[in-house]
């Protein structure tokens, strides 16, 4: 049984929407989770601007347990958090929460390493002018690090691409589950074949951007 | 302006203590360039970091400008590092910046408004000889030009003090000698005290007034660079000395050493000031019946003092030879007989 393309394009382009809104909101969330948690594993760390062991132990632990669990174990193990924040357990909207739970610790790490990655002695000519340990995150860390920040939120970015693929098994929608429940289960080899191009121009698209971006930025 | 007393600095690194500083007093003087010199590991950087309390002493107390700077509190110790601009080895500039954001950044941080910020930098800019290349990123400069744009950094919030930590080590002599000459200029320009750690025997021997050297964790000998020159007390002053003046004898020369016998001495005369301009050893020729030989010596000049050196062998009698060197001590000039290398 073949689809029939003059109808079906609708369906990918709805498909293509829920994907598109999937990876922004969640991104947009875990962007703001990530990079300030990001910016507290660097600076509570032992001898680091606002040094504090226990804190910094803690948040290393959490993040490693969100880290440990598969994605499509995640989203079925959070389901009553997803429900108490959206209302729903299923839907598009439902499958951004367990995509910010998901790329939120991811970015956090990348920021984490992009934070470490500065020479310390910028740092430490910071605190010699005077600068209170928030200039120096503002004025000093993140400008610095800025550059390599958009590559790591465009490895995020891609990241959530994938991960949102699988949100169609609580009926997110989204490519990835069209591509699942025509191209595998019923055998629709064209509808996987264009499914999975699409994906790739995606994260060609968006690692393209994420390269030219950083570059500009970087500007030596 | 900054007081050492009698401080201490303890690292515990799991069973092993690592004494980086040991019972260190030191005066540093308003308006003087004051080196530290010594080799890496002496404690030297430590004791720089003392000064704007990014490292804190684990015994002793610092005194910059009349505070005590272990009771302040972080706001006002905040305050005081905006009084005392430090520069680096690797001069840390913000690669992601132009020259003239990096030298900006000090003034924003203190609140100040975009124009006042214009008008600032492009003084400090002008008078590193930096005007043209304000908007270049630091990747694009030479290192010579890096330590500039550190400097103008460093003067941007109008300090008292300026610490050099190894700041021309990573240049190579001639830019070194232009990045010397700008410290200089600041210290003429706004009498600001400089505190300058090193283990280039030059940088010290060019600038500083005063000096300390450091081994282990303390310092060991301190006093005029022309005092610590002119007459090093340590084996270790005297090594920092002999890289600079060249004063150690030539291997062909230690060898004539074995030779010596009571009619031919080899003797160190050292000239310091006046003396340096007396005729003295065609004096020693015309009085004495002894012959001398010049063998090794250099004129040099120590915070625009003269000061030389000189390495002579007598020939003659030995009581001549010991009359003449009486003469000589006379005309208030050292003279050392040369026993055995380096001496």
């Amino acid at each position: 049984m073949q689809v029939d393309w003059n109808t079906f394009y609708q369906d990918m382009l709805e498909a293509t929407g829920q994907t598109v809104t999937m990876v922004v909101f969640s991104l947009l969330f875990s962007v703001l989770i990530g990079i300030p948690l990001g910016i507290a594993l660097v600076v509570t760390r032992e001898g680091h601007l606002l040094q504090n062991k226990w804190l910094f132990r803690l948040l290393s632990i959490i993040i490693n347990i969100f880290r440990s669990v598969p994605f499509i174990i995640l989203m079925v193990a959070i389901i009553p958090f997803t429900r108490f924040i959206v209302g729903s357990s299923i839907g598009t909207a439902a499958a951004v929460v367990p995509l910010i739970v998901y790329a939120g610790p991811y970015i956090a790490r990348l920021v984490e390493t992009n934070l470490l990655d500065i020479d310390p002695g910028i740092i430490e000519a910071a605190e010699a002018m005077g600068a209170t340990p928030w200039q120096t995150i503002f004025r000093i860390m993140l400008p610095e690090a800025f550059s390599s920040l958009v590559l790591s939120v465009t490895i995020a970015t891609v990241g959530l691409v994938g991960a949102s693929a699988m949100a169609g098994t609580i009926g997110g929608g989204g490519l990835g589950d069209l591509a699942i429940s025509y191209g595998y289960q019923r055998f629709e080899t064209d509808v996987m074949i264009v499914t999975v191009i699409l994906l790739i121009v995606f994260v060609q698209g968006l690692q393209s951007i994420g390269n030219v971006l950083s570059k500009k930025l970087r500007r030596r | 302006m900054i007081t050492f007393n009698n401080i201490s600095k303890v690292y515990n690194s799991g069973a092993q203590t690592i004494t980086a500083l040991d019972q260190v007093t030191l005066e540093i003087k308003e308006g003087e360039i004051f080196g530290v010199i010594g080799f890496s590991g002496a404690g030297k950087s430590t004791l720089l970091r003392c000064v704007n309390a990014l490292e804190t002493p684990s015994e002793g107390e610092v005194l910059v400008g009349g505070d005590l700077l272990a009771t302040l509190s972080p706001k006002q110790l905040r305050k005081k590092r905006k009084t005392i601009g430090m520069i680096f080895q690797h001069f840390n500039l913000l690669q992601a910046k132009t020259v003239f954001d990096n030298i900006a950044i000090p003034l924003y941080l203190l609140g100040y408004k975009k124009r006042d910020v214009k008008n600032k930098v492009r003084e400090l800019l002008s008078f590193v000889e930096l005007s043209e290349q304000a908007h270049k990123y630091p990747d694009q400069l030479s290192g010579g030009q890096k330590q500039r744009v550190g400097i103008a950094r460093a003067l941007a919030t109008d300090p008292s003090i300026l610490l050099c930590d190894e700041a021309t080590s990573a240049l190579d002599p001639q830019t070194t000698s232009s990045i010397l000459a700008l410290l200089k200029k600041i210290n003429a320009a706004y009498n600001i005290t400089i505190l300058i750690i090193t283990h280039e025997m030059n940088v010290i021997q060019e600038i500083c007034d005063s000096v300390a050297v450091m081994e282990n964790g303390r310092v060991i000998e301190t006093g005029s660079v022309f005092d610590v020159f002119a007459y090093p007390k340590t084996a270790t002053a005297r090594r920092f000395v002999s890289s600079v003046l060249q004063d150690e004898l030539p291997l062909s020369l230690q060898q004539m050493l074995y030779k010596q016998d009571e009619t031919h001495q080899i003797y160190r005369i050292v000239f310091t000031g006046e003396s340096t301009g007396q005729p003295l050893l065609s004096q020693v020729a015309k009085n004495f019946h002894v012959d001398v030989s010049v063998l090794y010596g250099h004129v040099t000049e120590l915070q625009g003092t003269p000061f030389g050196n000189l390495v002579v062998q007598l020939k003659g009698e030995a009581n001549e030879i010991s009359k003449t060197l009486a003469y000589i001590q006379d005309q208030a000039v050292e003279v050392r007989e040369v026993v055995s290398h380096a001496s």
